[in-house]
């Protein structure tokens, strides 16, 4: 292909944004692998030993709310993605009087805040008696995932052509058969990216936990990370396992997202394209 | 605007691009199906929605009965000092952190597509996505650590240019700027895959028109694809202002709203009122506010950013 200037110069600056972009990520790996006399002498220097204590003192401090995180997700994901499916199911492939309506109400939900919800929410889930367990996460999360799923599952299942439904039949399946051993096999793609997203937002929340959870042993990974830097401080590491921490943290989900890519990227924008 | 099928229909492996409606499942199936959904959206989304928006006309502290005391906490929010600098600080965050969310992603998009071959393009993409899932937890703690003024990054940076150290998080003049500038060069957020599918979108006959007529380079940017972007933009700008307005975890993090009011917004006063002090109610109040002025924003968005026909 031949190289015009527009080209070149788009090059430039697209490495220019990354090296940007993954400089403070480089700078945080390279400082967890530093000891701390390391720190003292070559604070912002890419080092060569590989020093992995940092890594372990980590490990200790929040493998346990990784491991709260992936229960929690979990959860979340069992109970919320199959409700959301049934329900898209029936928004996609059946007629009933309202529907239309019904389904804005659902989409309109996207646009309340979670700063309406947060203060009601709260008093809700300790009147449940769900104050100080996952259940008081895992309702909420799954219940926030509805709309947007509910969308995704809905507009590929109206995709689903009716020949297939045809010959279904014609070969002795029932209805639910069909549901049960034709669109749900066909619907996996989606299951993909709905559980993608909602681990993306459990990963990522922080707030909700130390609001609901007392005790911090419950938390999952971004309270948990927060909670074990500020109690780091004092504990006479130096600052290496903190940075090890940030790895730990993030590494879990970077590799999930990059495994799922394509159905990440299939998520936000096939979710954008209603607007 | 943009149509509901479209994206999954194209990569169903089974799709015909009929739209049927085609399950004879029974009413009472159906019924089935569809509840409980229902029941999880009502019982933790519109409920306390509804909820909070009467709860905002009572006083409350969580144990006693609440109050009804009707307008009186709005009256007493708009009479706190604290207010003329929560307004500053919103209208600055959500303006600054629109701009900063709808620029850098729509260049880096444009310059995606202009790079010259198609696995340079899947890289660059596949790299500008991957750091979007990083929880935000980790990128506020890295950057107050780049941002420390005794021996962070960017001061040993300015330093070899012989500026002296600058108190980032510590200052007035800096701080709000500082949260700002969390996530530099701000590339990797939704806005990128947004407007990067829809420039995909638009049809190689009208690029090769333009070329045709010599309308290339920056001014095609101007005169074509944003133009042509507008119900990615739209998008883009609602999503971002929404999630301004509610984005305090960051400040509540670094600054705590400090230095002297510098970066306190009304969502972190919020929830301080509700879960530092009590005052449930109150809370609801300033929740309230914020979901009207998210309204307005979006309104104001969609009013004003229209699709050229």
């Amino acid at each position: 292909m031949r190289l015009t200037k527009g080209k070149w110069a788009a090059t430039i600056v697209v490495v220019l944004l990354v090296v940007l972009t993954y400089f403070p990520l480089l700078f945080v790996l390279s400082n967890s692998f530093k000891n701390s006399a390391q720190f003292a002498t070559n604070p912002f220097g890419f080092v060569l030993s590989l020093h992995l204590s940092n890594y372990l003192v980590a490990w200790q401090g929040i493998d346990r709310y990784l491991i709260n995180t992936i229960v929690v997700a979990g959860g979340a994901i069992i109970l919320g993605l199959p409700v959301a499916a049934a329900s898209a199911y029936v928004f996609a492939k059946v007629q009933f009087k309202g529907k239309e309506a019904l389904f804005y109400i659902y989409i309109g939900l996207l646009m309340i805040p979670w700063t309406l919800t947060l203060i009601p929410l709260f008093v809700e889930i300790n009147k449940f008696g769900m104050y100080d367990s996952w259940f008081g996460l895992i309702l909420p999360y799954a219940a926030g995932s509805q709309p947007l799923n509910v969308f995704l599952f809905r507009t590929f299942f109206e995709a689903i052509p009716d020949e297939l439904y045809q010959s279904a039949r014609i070969d002795g399946c029932s209805e639910t058969q069909i549901l049960l051993r034709i669109v749900t096999p066909l619907s996996i793609p989606v299951f993909v990216t709905s559980t993608l997203l909602l681990c993306i937002s459990i990963w990522g929340d922080y707030l909700w936990p130390t609001i609901v959870l007392s005790n911090y042993h419950l938390y999952t990974v971004s309270a948990g990370f927060e909670m074990f830097v500020q109690s780091f401080g004092v504990s006479g590491h130096g600052i290496g396992p903190e940075f090890a921490a940030e790895i730990l943290t993030m590494l879990p989900i970077v590799l999930i997202v990059s495994a799922g890519m394509k159905y990440f990227v299939r998520g936000v924008t096939g979710g954008a394209l209603k607007a | 605007m943009a149509k509901v099928s479209g994206e999954w229909a194209e990569h169903h492996p089974l799709a015909s691009g009929k739209h049927k409606k085609h399950a004879r499942l029974g009413p009472k199936l159906g019924v089935l199906m569809i509840i409980p959904s229902i029941v999880l959206v009502v019982l933790f989304n519109y409920y306390p929605a509804v909820r909070s928006l009467l709860g905002s006309l009572t006083s409350w502290d969580g144990f006693n009965p609440p109050q009804f005391v009707g307008f009186q906490n709005f009256v007493s929010y708009f009479q706190q000092p604290v207010f003329w600098p929560e307004v500053r600080n919103l209208v600055l965050f959500v303006v600054g952190g629109t701009i900063i969310s709808i620029v850098f992603p729509f260049l880096a998009a444009e310059l995606t597509l202009a790079l010259p071959s198609l696995k340079g393009q899947n890289r660059a993409k596949y790299l500008f996505v991957i750091p979007m899932v990083i929880p935000q937890v980790i990128m506020i703690s890295i950057w107050a650590y780049l941002l420390n003024p005794d021996d962070g990054l960017v001061d040993a940076v300015l330093g070899l240019f012989r500026v002296s150290p600058v108190q980032w998080l510590g200052s007035t003049h800096t701080a709000l700027f500082s949260i700002l500038l969390i996530g530099f060069p701000w590339v990797s957020s939704l806005g990128y895959l947004v407007f990067l599918a829809g420039l995909q979108g638009i049809s190689q006959e009208i690029f090769d028109a333009s070329s045709v007529d010599g309308v290339v380079g920056l001014s095609r940017l101007w005169s074509i694809d944003l133009p042509l972007s507008i119900p990615q933009l739209r998008f883009v700008v609602i999503i971002a202002g929404i999630t301004m307005v509610q984005n305090f975890v960051p400040i509540l993090l670094l600054t705590g709203g400090g230095p002297a009011n510098a970066t306190i917004v009304p969502g972190l006063q919020m929830y301080q009122e509700a879960f530092t002090d009590s005052q449930l109610g109150y809370g609801m109040a300033i929740g309230t506010l914020l979901f009207v002025f998210m309204v307005l924003v979006s309104v104001i968005t969609l009013r004003f950013l229209k699709p050229r026909t």
